[in-house]
């Protein structure tokens, strides 16, 4: 079950510098029309200074002060990164201690980019579960750092970056449907590995750096239809009160363009920034929620599915009824 | 079948009727990439019910090479 709950508080933080199509062209062997057109993305942020742990703390404590929920009301954080910087203890658990939580229950999601949904089903449920009134759920990235940037066909398609929101026990739910998928990943269409060290036991590391591996028509098949089922089973679930507007994982604008085309929606239904921030994996929905409720985009009333896919092979979605006052015009 | 194909493409790249002919080359003359080779493999699969490896369409240029060979696969 999940507890009834709303999100109060949403934030993103993201790096810094910004790298456009332009500055990859001295790169490698690639082109601003070429990237465009191929994927929607015009620039992405890189970070420099910036850590996957401290953009998450940043989002996080900026969603928490958006909340007005105090910090020692906060029973869960649950986060998901797929390149925090520490094996352990988990970003989580880092982001509880510079928020100075002194007492909540904390720990990781890696679910590839469907990350953030998992996550923000995980926390809904566990706040039944474990009672809890108010949660933190964020993802954070920095896949910049697992990029080989000599390899045009991956290294033009992503970014860094964090998304946080603060969940608040409500009177009535207002995150509803979760639909959460695996398949397996018969042909290791994405991977990145972990980089081991050698043991004086024999199983000696691979020695060479490993960076982001993927075969981008296997994800394109993959994507567009788990997106497609998990948008039509989630349309069911609404049954009478169906979702007007969508944010989905941005990974790449043709994979959404093709779901728009077959399933006849329109692209004013959709919030897009993949032309700005490229691929955060796990973090391109609550950057982009944030955005959107920033933006004037999300607005009080509104109901809005959430739709993702990523390494594992998972998929997943969730429907929000959104309930934060609409943002003020500047 | 090549109707099918016909109506697919329109569709998918916004075509007219008369711009599609079997000797139309997918790259050269429809400036499609990969990926829309492959948004058109999958809505063939979706109307035919015929999968098409992503590996085989390499060998395939024209529509009437298409045509010819989802035919062969019906068989």
């Amino acid at each position: 079950m999940l507890a009834p709950v709303e999100i109060v508080g949403i934030a993103n933080c993201v790096p810094e510098r910004v790298v456009t199509n332009f500055d990859l062209e001295a790169l490698v062997d690639t082109s601003d029309e070429w990237i465009t057109k191929r994927t929607g993305i015009k620039t992405r942020r890189i970070a420099v200074e910036e850590t996957a742990f401290g953009m998450a703390a940043e989002a996080a404590a900026k969603a928490l002060k958006m909340s007005g929920v105090d910090k020692t009301a906060i029973g869960l954080i649950v986060a998901s990164t797929l390149t925090g910087e520490k094996l352990t203890p988990s970003m989580a658990s880092s982001v509880q201690k510079a928020l100075d939580i002194r007492q909540c229950a904390a720990m990781d999601i890696s679910a590839g980019c469907t990350g953030f949904i998992y996550a923000l089903a995980t926390a809904a449920s566990l706040m039944d579960t474990l009672n809890v009134d108010n949660a933190i759920v964020l993802s954070s990235e920095t896949l910049s750092k697992y990029v080989d940037w000599t390899d045009r066909s991956t290294c033009v398609l992503f970014g860094d970056g964090a998304g946080a929101l603060v969940l608040k026990r409500s009177t009535g739910a207002h995150i509803l449907y979760p639909v959460l998928n695996a398949a397996p990943d018969e042909d290791d269409v994405i991977v990145i590995k972990k980089e081991a060290r050698t043991t004086p036991f024999g199983s000696p590391a691979d020695g060479k750096k490993e960076y982001i591996h993927m075969k981008g028509s296997e994800v394109f098949t993959y994507a567009v239809g788990v997106m497609e089922e998990t948008l039509r089973t989630l349309a069911e679930q609404c049954g009478d009160k169906p979702y007007t507007k969508i944010i989905p994982h941005q990974a790449n604008e043709k994979i959404i363009d093709y779901v728009m085309r077959t399933m006849h929606l329109n692209r004013e239904q959709f919030f897009l920034n993949i032309s700005e921030y490229a691929n955060t994996s796990s973090a391109t929905i609550p950057i982009a929620l944030a955005d959107a409720y920033n933006a004037g985009w999300l607005k009080t009333g509104d109901r809005v599915a959430l739709v993702g896919f990523g390494s594992g092979l998972t998929s997943g979605g969730v429907v929000i009824d959104w309930t934060m006052p609409n943002k003020k015009e500047n | 079948m090549e109707e099918i194909i016909v109506k697919n493409l329109m569709e998918q790249l916004e075509l007219e009727r008369d711009e599609i002919k079997p000797e139309s080359r997918f790259i050269e003359d429809f400036s499609m990439d990969s990926l829309d080779m492959v948004e058109m493999l999958i809505d063939l699969e979706k109307e035919t019910g015929i999968k098409i490896p992503n590996e085989e369409i390499k060998d395939i240029h024209t529509v009437g090479e298409l045509v010819k060979y989802l035919e062969g696969k019906k068989e």
